[in-house]
């Protein structure tokens, strides 16, 4: 059978997925803390052309099947540090993350962004888990302040000085790539991304907070055009090529007519 | 297939084994168009073999006329030119500049790569995108810690200060047969000659694109597609004239 047409149907699908995770990126290209996902292309496996009944002696050939996008991974590529001014805003410069408590217990993982103080006063994310440590906020405590080292302290009264509430940690992993994204910014450990290592910030390659900063998108706008456009393109050559192997099977078809 | 004197009927044949090879051409150039975004992908090229060297091989003895025919048979090997480098500001991509070739070791053996996408998997070691372990000159890179890896120009595979391994680039030589083991690993009987460390140059932070170039490829498949049409023809033609032929000798 025509396998210029499997191939070619391969070629679409795969340049398909690229579209959409490029689109993905894109529409994310202002979103806080997001990072960029990238597809990795492979050629799919090989078959051997049919031994040559003829000629013993000419070795049989492999032929391939197509290529497919064989995993969508993260970058952790670090996005920009833009300043906002907002006290509750943190943002990790360089490596690692911070612990969440999820709502049903487990764990996930985040690279700052807008914090809050929960109704029961515990520092939350702005969607309401936790951070890890559950640093309590008095209620009427002013200039919440988060050290780059992740001591977190505050005023109890206006001239009063600062108390201390807690310590942030920074988690590190073998392999960050591996992080399972689950939305909303945060990230799941996994087999592949190895068990979260915390760690006092700035020591041992952890990063450190700012506070007043947020980290932007790693979207690389000019990047993802780029890649925009050469999905498209390859898309094109791929449908030529199944073109071309539907016209070859017309011709076989009208080899005899009638 | 019988060897006789010449007829339409072996013009039918001789085209059609003619047209299964341009077939078989045709996927050799679907399968290098798809794979124009597939790192370190190297082209497949394919071989129209002469049918008239392939016939005179195999039947030297025959007292007949031998009949010469365009081609019969395809095969498609490697071109192993390198493809171009380009940046994608991943740590841990790395590019050959130069010669060599990375060692990894396969489920099956060693083989050979030039695609450099590496990434660190659940025991810490240094893997390729499929997961078989990069060698390095002491064996299979491992990290302890969680320091992020890091590779250097010459090799060097660093955890923060720490050197863990060199990485291990071999020449295979030019001449050198290797085998196709798919996703970017070759397999080679021949002799593997570890690179000098002054002789090893990458590129971290870039990889080596695919080597096909898109429009040379369309131009062959335009080529391959003209070709089987022509073929077509003939057996057409054939067909047409084996009718005429029978309904006149019919008609007597």
């Amino acid at each position: 059978m025509n396998n210029a047409l499997y191939v070619a149907a391969t070629g679409m699908r795969a340049q398909q997925m690229h579209v959409e995770t490029v689109a993905n990126n894109l529409t994310n290209s202002v979103t806080p803390g997001y990072k960029r996902s990238r597809v990795s292309f492979d050629d799919l496996m090989y078959r051997q052309s049919a031994q040559n009944t003829i000629d013993q002696a000419r070795p049989t050939s492999a032929y391939g099947s197509g290529v497919m996008i064989n995993f969508v991974s993260k970058s952790f590529a670090p996005g920009d540090i833009r300043k906002t001014d907002q006290p509750l805003d943190i943002a990790i410069q360089g490596e690692g993350l911070v612990e969440v408590v999820m709502p049903d217990g487990s764990t996930a993982f985040t690279r700052g962004g807008t914090l809050k103080v929960g109704a029961d006063g515990i520092l939350s994310t702005s969607q309401g888990h936790p951070l890890k440590g559950g640093i309590q906020i008095p209620t009427g405590a002013m200039d919440i302040t988060v050290a780059a080292d992740g001591t977190v302290t505050a005023r109890t009264e206006a001239k009063g000085e600062p108390v201390e509430l807690g310590h942030l940690e920074i988690n590190q992993f073998v392999n960050v790539e591996g992080l399972e994204p689950i939305g909303e910014a945060l990230y799941r450990a996994t087999a592949l991304s190895g068990e979260a290592q915390p760690g006092k910030p700035g020591e041992d390659g952890a990063g450190t907070f700012a506070q007043g900063f947020i980290e932007v998108s790693n979207v690389n706008l000019a990047d993802e055009m780029v890649n925009l456009m050469m999905a498209q393109r390859a898309y094109s050559m791929s449908v030529k090529v199944a073109q071309a192997a539907d016209e070859i099977m017309s011709m076989v078809n009208n080899l005899r007519k009638g | 297939m019988e060897i006789t004197s010449p007829n339409t009927v072996d013009a039918i044949r001789i085209a059609g084994h003619g047209m299964r090879a341009y077939e078989e051409g045709l996927a050799v150039s679907g399968q290098n168009l798809v794979n124009l975004s597939t790192p370190g992908y190297k082209r497949l090229a394919p071989l129209y073999i002469n049918f008239e060297s392939t016939l005179a091989r195999v039947a030297k003895n025959q007292p007949q006329p031998m009949i010469s025919v365009p081609y019969a048979v395809s095969a498609a090997r490697r071109d192993g030119l390198a493809g171009a480098v380009r940046f994608t500001g991943r740590p841990l991509d790395v590019a050959v500049e130069g010669n060599g070739v990375f060692e990894i070791q396969a489920a099956d053996g060693i083989a050979y790569t030039r695609r450099g996408d590496f990434t660190v998997d659940e025991r810490g070691r240094l893997v390729t995108h499929q997961g078989f372990p990069v060698m390095g000159l002491s064996g299979e890179i491992a990290a302890s810690g969680t320091l992020p890896l890091h590779i250097t120009r010459n090799g060097e595979v660093r955890q923060g200060e720490r050197l863990l391994d060199t990485l291990k680039l071999v020449n295979l030589g030019d001449n050198a047969v290797l085998e196709d083991a798919g996703n970017g690993l070759y397999r080679s009987q021949g002799a593997a000659t570890p690179l000098a460390e002054t002789e090893v140059q990458l590129r971290t932070g870039h990889l080596e694109a695919s080597n096909v170039d898109a429009a040379q490829e369309m131009i062959r498949l335009m080529g391959t597609l003209r070709q089987f049409e022509a073929l077509s023809r003939v057996v057409q033609m054939s067909d047409e004239s084996l009718e005429k032929a029978i309904r006149k000798l019919g008609d007597l």
